[in-house]
């Protein structure tokens, strides 16, 4: 057993977990935040998709013991003072979800995208978000969702 | 009050769900975790047909962490195997025990559970056992099975044939000998798997002290599984009819998403074997929690779709009019599902074999079954291929072969009824019983307000979301479909929320606090412990129960909803505008017998279900004449006559 000392959403957090062990399934098991989700568990689907270190990165296929003294944001860090960020404000707009399932990864992606590129195509969104699988919306509420937070987040920076 | 109602048509309707799954706070199968919670591997079966020879799991065992072995014998002293029995007489019924017993019938199958404190540990576990297996021929396809010399999958059937039936209309044989072209072609169609995002798994929670078993399940009927895990579990040693009731009253259904009943049925198998673990492994828990699944592994084998082979034949007439049509079509059900390795022929169009737990079948044939019926009607007499566009704006305008029509009804009535035109038929029904007229002048009154209000009328045969059957109509022995739940327009899942925002009436409130995240409120749960019976079935359709006394119906209810609730709002039909209603914003739920048209209810129900003005005094429905349409507005009726029961059968075959 090792010990894993890092910060999630700006708090931090200690545990002790084997050194195999996944960082998504320390995330989720070992820290409870389970808004972040398993799909593929091969860093096929992206809905594990988290920022470590300020930069997406799929959970899935890291080890917790890599993740010792990182700066990681999930989900759960998004909403501020209670209200939705605007990136999950345009999601909801959009209707860039329904079962919910890869919209953590997806939402984490996007945010990553959108910080590199705060103007993009369409052609480039769907680019930038071909690392997450949807099976719901078909992905044009997704792009439209991002196209749309796109200035709003530009204006914030 | 009208001011407020989002429009339905033109404007974004936001769900209520989002707020909770745009911030992590969504409740997938995974998401929970029970004190004490364990983790089952499954080793499978590298092997079609083999048998289990020896099986050594002492190095599992001696793992740490490692709480039971469990292998199909120790199973098969707590849960009774699958059996998909069927209604139609010839069909040869096998049995699906939840772990192999004796051999594996298919590439996958789960031969040894392994519990344990870690998913981690678990699969450890697995790769330590020892499974030594026999392999047996097998065969390659369906034509195959069919040869008797083949091997047989199921020594109980005693061959590969498990029903073969013919629907035929008129003399085709006659038909194809005096058509101008005769277009024979063959086709074939693949196994598949479905890959959702969320994984398939499961979560059982088995409480011994109440004998009480809770499971969450990613599968999206959970009725269907409540009621087989039900009789599986119930073991030879407790045939007493009311035990099993009292276990089907405790067998609670929760969440649910996206996959198929069966697996998860006999994932719940395993999940109970209590003693099986107290008494193999005296150093862990009892396995009271137990959670399968979110392995891909499994998933990634293609073993549900079923292989089909077709053969059809088109019978043309000159200038591209089709004449007749006959197809052969032989396929197998999937060595693990409800109808293992079936071989299947039939003649004509329709399809037979679509009953319950056969939900991929009903689902899936449709799409195959026109895109191989368009494959020979559109090769025309000169043999070649309509081109795409050419196909469209040539289509004969009055086909004489409509391949989706009566397809969708031979879906639920089979060869018990015989072809109906369900869509010739109803709709004028429905027309009539809809009072179309009104329901247009409502309309009209409701855009004048600002809102747009859609009418449709549909005939529409639903096997997909397999529940408790639903028969067309009371006294019917037909089933249009299953349903879940005692409410259909209850949410359930994760998205189901703001569907239901879009064909029920939203009500004014746009509360995304309202969302219980697919839990049932209080009522509701009270409701699903006390299932209502009907013959040896428990039933919790609300229309499928017998008419009762209303003083009996009373005692049955004794948590009746008698005050809007939370969201209540988006259940009722607005009250706004309307004249003449006693009510204001509280609208008093009316009387159970309102639904029922034989205790004298309202004539002016399906009016009232658009929310149109009362039917004018005197008018009365014609008797009989909405039957199919009632199944059509079922749901509406349901929301409307809420604790009302509406007499019907049960469809025999469940």
């Amino acid at each position: 057993m090792v010990t894993v000392r890092l910060k999630v959403n700006g708090v931090a957090h200690e545990g002790r977990c084997e050194p195999r062990k996944l960082l998504v399934d320390f995330i989720r098991e070992d820290l409870g935040l389970t808004g972040t989700h398993v799909g593929c568990e091969h860093g096929i689907c992206g809905a594990c998709t988290i920022m470590f270190n300020g930069e997406a990165a799929r959970s899935c296929i890291m080890l917790a013991v890599q993740a010792d003294g990182a700066e990681l944001a999930t989900v759960e860090g998004l909403m501020r003072d209670g209200k939705l960020h605007p990136l999950q404000e345009a999601f909801r707009e959009h209707h860039g979800l329904q079962c919910g399932f890869c919209t953590p990864g997806m939402l984490m992606t996007a945010l990553d995208f959108l910080r590199t590129n705060p103007a993009p195509s369409d052609r480039e969104i769907r680019e930038g978000i071909s690392a997450v699988l949807c099976r719901c919306t078909g992905y044009q509420g997704i792009v439209n969702a991002v196209r749309a937070a796109a200035p709003i987040l530009a204006s914030e920076r | 009050m009208g001011v407020n109602l989002p429009r339905l048509v033109g404007a974004r309707v936001a769900r209520r769900e989002d707020p909770r799954l745009l911030t992590g706070q969504g409740s997938y199968v995974d998401d929970h975790r029970p004190p004490q919670m364990l983790y089952a591997a499954f080793l499978r079966s590298p092997h079609a047909h083999a048998r289990l020879a020896r099986i050594d799991a002492s190095a599992a065992l001696a793992l740490p962490g490692v709480v039971a072995v469990l292998t199909g014998e120790d199973i098969a002293r707590a849960a009774k195997p699958v059996r998909a029995e069927s209604k139609t007489p010839s069909v040869k019924t096998t049995s699906f025990p939840p772990l192999a017993l004796g051999k594996v019938r298919h590439v996958g199958e789960a031969v040894v559970m392994v519990a344990a404190e870690s998913r981690y540990v678990a699969e450890d576990a697995v790769e330590r056992i020892v499974v030594e297996f026999e392999p047996l021929p097998v065969v390659k396809n369906t034509d195959e099975a069919l040869d008797p010399a083949s091997p047989v999958l199921h020594e109980d059937a005693g061959t590969n044939l498990l029903v073969s039936r013919e629907f035929a209309r008129g003399d085709v044989d006659g038909a194809l000998a005096g058509a101008a072209l005769v277009v024979r072609e063959r086709f074939r169609f693949h196994r598949h798997t479905p890959v959702c995002m969320e994984n398939r798994g499961c979560l059982a929670d088995y409480a011994t002290g109440s004998q009480t078993l809770t499971l969450r399940s990613s599968a999206q009927c959970p009725g269907l599984v409540r009621d087989i895990l039900t009789d599986l579990l119930e073991h030879a040693g407790a045939p007493d009819p009311r035990d099993r009731e009292r276990r089907r009253r405790r067998l609670r259904r929760q969440g649910f998403a996206l996959s198929r009943g069966d697996r998860h049925v006999r994932d719940g198998a395993t999940t109970r074997a209590p003693g099986e673990v107290d008494r193999r492994s005296p150093r862990g828990p009892a396995l009271d929690h137990a959670r399968l699944g979110r392995d891909r592994r499994r998933r990634a084998r293609p073993e549900r779709g079923r292989h089909h082979r077709r053969a059809s034949r088109a019978g043309h007439r000159r200038r591209r009019r089709l004449l007749d049509l006959s197809v052969d079509r032989r396929h197998r059900a999937g060595a693990d599902d409800q109808l293992p390795a079936r071989a299947l022929q039939g003649t004509d169009l329709s399809r037979a074999d679509a009953r319950r737990g056969d939900l991929q079948g009903a689902a899936r044939a449709v799409p195959r079954r026109r895109a191989a019926a368009r494959g020979v009607r559109d090769r025309g007499p000169d043999g070649s291929r309509r081109a795409p566009a050419r196909d469209r704006s040539d289509r004969d305008p009055a086909p004489q072969f409509h391949p989706g029509r009566r397809l969708s009804l031979q879906v639920a009535v089979g060869d018990r009824v015989g072809p109906v035109e369900l869509h010739r038929l109803a709709r004028p029904k429905a027309r009539e019983a809809l009072d179309y007229k009104a329901a247009r002048d409502e309309q009209a009154r409701a855009r004048a307000d600002g809102r747009w209000l859609g009418i449709g009328v549909a005939s529409y045969v639903e096997l997909t979301g397999i529940g408790s059957a639903i028969p067309v109509s009371p006294g019917m022995p037909v089933s249009t479909g299953h349903r879940g739940g005692d409410d259909p327009l209850r949410p359930r899942g994760q998205g189901h929320r703001g569907v239901r925002r879009r064909v029920a009436w939203p009500g004014p409130r746009d509360d995304p606090g309202a969302d219980r995240g697919g839990r049932s409120r209080r009522a509701d749960r009270g409701r699903a412990r006390a299932p209502r019976r009907y013959g040896d079935l428990a039933l919790r359709d609300r229309h499928l129960r017998e008419p009762q006394s209303r003083a009996g119906r009373r005692r049955g209810h004794p948590r009746r909803p008698s005050d809007p609730r939370e969201d209540g709002a988006d259940r009722r039909p607005s009250a706004g505008g309307r004249p003449g209603r006693r009510h204001g914003g509280r609208r008093p739920l009316r009387r159970a017998r309102d639904a029922r048209p034989e205790r004298g209810g309202p004539t002016d129900r399906p009016r009232r279900l658009l929310g149109c003005a009362p039917a004018p005094e005197g008018a009365r429905a014609g008797p009989g004449g909405d039957q199919v349409l009632r199944s059509v507005l079922r749901h509406r009726l349901e929301r409307d006559a809420r604790g009302g029961g509406r007499g019907g059968s049960r469809d025999p075959a469940r």
